[in-house]
């Protein structure tokens, strides 16, 4: 008798493009696939076990038809977390959700199968970066990085700040990816009422529009419409997904005056940002990644792996 | 040049500057109930040189010169009213707190402790991931979205056993009851954690760079933090711990990058060692304050005497 076809686990919302995308391709190549955002809860059900020794942890986990045993792979997406049960109150979903999103870390991370993403603690409680922390990432790469950045909440270092570029400025919050050109008077009084509550990130003046790069394990995909060399910046954003220990990253890259530079980058790669080649060249990629056996896909916690090199160093 | 970013309503924020004021250290507070109000920063990063400074009333510190910095952050309700109310109130702390964590994240010197190392504790399975990995013994644990399954692990266990967060968010560890079982069909919704009761005596070790100091705990409360709250006891005594253990808390500290950890153990009476879970935030005050011992003060010195190696910018950045 033929073995059932191998199953497939896409945890995300089902409107997300890649876990559309990506799961009709798989099933195109004849694997069972299931999508959900909430893998921990009904039908769900886990029955995990952890000892002190790995070999004898019991991973009990099943779907409505099928076990632990038969996942494949796993993609997992932002939007993975619990599902929204009929008559919870705000407070208690809250709760529930932190502590779904506690566990799904762990136990994606004990995952022995191919995982895109298996994120560290880090990345994936705090997925989004300021530009601060993006910019040492990218030096380190050897990639080039956005040349100008000013955190301050007086308004004359601002103003001091935006003279370098004849009293512009680009008003970029920390906390999100909004950005607002700052190059009238009422802008720069808009500005100062912020000021007032909290210190302002500053860039230079976008001097054109985005483009995305998207690494997928060792491979990088571009739109096809970009107008510079890439090559050059490729093994840069294959090591920063290294260093972050992802198989999938999209990198922002602009154009200023001093050339092409990476200024931002998701752990949580959007589809929308591409065009329709890149976007199937990147669903390829992923698919045929969630279908080996790379190494990469069974990682450890960072921190493992960060005692065992201390333990190497001391030897 | 050390720089405390904390709140003075927090006791360990409190007993801190105590401590630096003691000693003679040179510190500045960034309160983070008046901050932003009372203070001017600036940070700038042009190509790959970053220079700033925070200034006050009466001082100026410019980053370059920080040797150490001790960060609490004990969220938005220390922070005084602002006339922004609502979800802007929230999202300005939330802004206050990211821009502040994230130059922590990059300061050549020793900081306690960076964002990027404490997350781990957010994920109370995921640190049983790492510490079993030490010398030291986690206890058996199910996570579960099953009844039966919590229910067979009850029985198993005989009844002792404790269900407590799986996030960091803070909860009251305790054991569970027959009465529970009726609860556990809520399970289905979302996994629980349930362990094995380990019986034994806590012990509360607080790593400092290199330095460890271990506290045992008696008391007859499943979670002695409530102990006075339940009609129970607590005595606390510094004991030595077996250089095993310390090295296995050293070893976790520094996996974790923590230049100070709370670490929750337990030892049993046959003599074996038990961890529970690293804290990145610990309360040490409550300790020193029991035994005397000098957490405070080791944690000042750390971060007086600054990085141990000549650190740049980027070479300071942690790895994810």
């Amino acid at each position: 008798m033929a073995s059932p076809p191998d199953h497939f686990l896409l945890v995300g919302h089902a409107q997300d493009a890649v876990c559309q995308m990506v799961g009709a391709a798989l099933e195109e190549c004849g694997y069972l696939v299931t999508v959900t955002s909430a893998p921990l809860a009904a039908p769900f059900s886990l029955r995990w076990r952890i000892t002190n020794e790995r070999m004898k942890d019991t991973k009990g986990w099943s779907g409505v038809d099928f076990d632990f045993e038969d996942i494949a792979g796993v993609l997992l997406r932002p939007s993975a977390g619990v599902g929204t049960p009929d008559g919870w109150n705000a407070k208690d979903l809250a709760y529930m959700q932190i502590e779904t999103q506690a566990a799904l870390l762990a136990w994606v991370c004990d995952l022995r199968c191919p995982v895109i993403n298996q994120p560290s603690a880090d990345v994936w409680f705090r997925p989004q970066r300021t530009y601060f922390e993006w910019h040492s990432h990218f030096v380190r790469c050897d990639l080039p990085a956005l040349e100008h950045l000013c955190v301050t909440n007086d308004i004359g270092e601002a103003r001091a700040y935006a003279q370098y570029f004849d009293g512009r400025a680009t008003y970029a919050p920390l906390t999100s990816l909004s950005r607002y050109a700052v190059t009238e008077p009422h802008h720069w009084e808009e500005l100062a009422k912020v000021m007032v509550h909290v210190p302002v990130c500053l860039l230079p003046p976008a001097n054109g529009r985005s483009t995305y790069a998207t690494v997928i394990g060792e491979d990088v995909v571009w739109n096809q419409n970009i107008t510079f060399d890439a090559s050059p910046m490729e093994p840069g954003l294959v090591m920063l997904a290294k260093t972050l220990r992802l198989d999938f990253i999209q990198i922002e890259v602009s154009t200023g005056l001093g050339g092409v530079y990476c200024v931002t980058a998701d752990p949580n790669p959007l589809l929308e940002r591409h065009d329709a080649g890149a976007q199937s060249a990147i669903i390829a990629k992923l698919v045929e990644r969630l279908q080996s056996d790379h190494p990469a896909s069974q990682k450890l916690p960072r921190e493992v792996i960060a005692l065992i090199n201390r333990r190497e160093f001391a030897a | 040049m050390i720089l405390v970013c904390g709140s003075l309503t927090d006791i360990v924020t409190e007993l801190f500057c105590a401590r630096l004021e003691k000693l003679k250290y040179d510190y500045r507070l960034i309160d983070l109930g008046v901050y932003p109000d009372r203070y001017q920063v600036k940070w700038t990063c042009e190509q790959e040189i970053r220079t700033g400074s925070i200034a006050a009333q009466g001082w100026h510190v410019e980053l370059r010169d920080v040797t150490g910095v001790f960060a609490r952050y004990v969220g938005e309700r220390t922070r005084k009213c602002t006339t922004l109310s609502g979800d802007l109130s929230d999202a300005a702390a939330f802004e206050l707190q990211a821009g502040l964590m994230s130059l922590w994240e990059h300061l050549p010197c020793p900081v306690a402790n960076r964002i990027g190392g404490a997350l781990s504790n957010h994920s109370k399975p995921y640190q049983l991931l790492i510490i079993r990995q030490t010398a030291l013994r986690i206890p058996e644990t199910l996570l579960t979205s099953d009844p039966d399954a919590a229910r067979a692990f009850y029985e198993e266990h005989a009844g002792r056993v404790i269900f407590k967060s799986v996030s960091g968010i803070r909860s009251v560890v305790r054991c569970m009851e027959r009465s529970d079982i009726d609860r556990l069909s809520h399970l289905r919704n979302g996994p629980a954690q349930f362990q094995a009761f380990v019986p034994g005596d806590n012990v509360r070790v607080h790593t400092v760079g290199e330095e460890v100091f271990a506290t045992r705990v008696h008391s007859d409360a499943v979670d002695y933090r409530y102990a006075h709250q339940q009609g129970a006891s607590v005595e606390m005594e510094p004991i030595e711990l077996p250089p095993f253990v310390g090295n296995a808390c050293l070893e976790l500290a520094d996996a974790m990058d923590l230049t100070v950890a709370g670490i929750d153990l337990k030892v049993t009476p046959e003599g074996e060692w038990y961890c529970f879970e690293v804290n990145p935030s610990p309360g040490f005050a409550y300790y020193e304050q029991h035994t005397g011992q000098p957490i405070s003060a080791a944690l000042a010195e750390t971060l007086r005497r600054g990085p141990v190696h000549a650190q740049t910018w980027e070479r300071s950045l942690p790895m994810t």
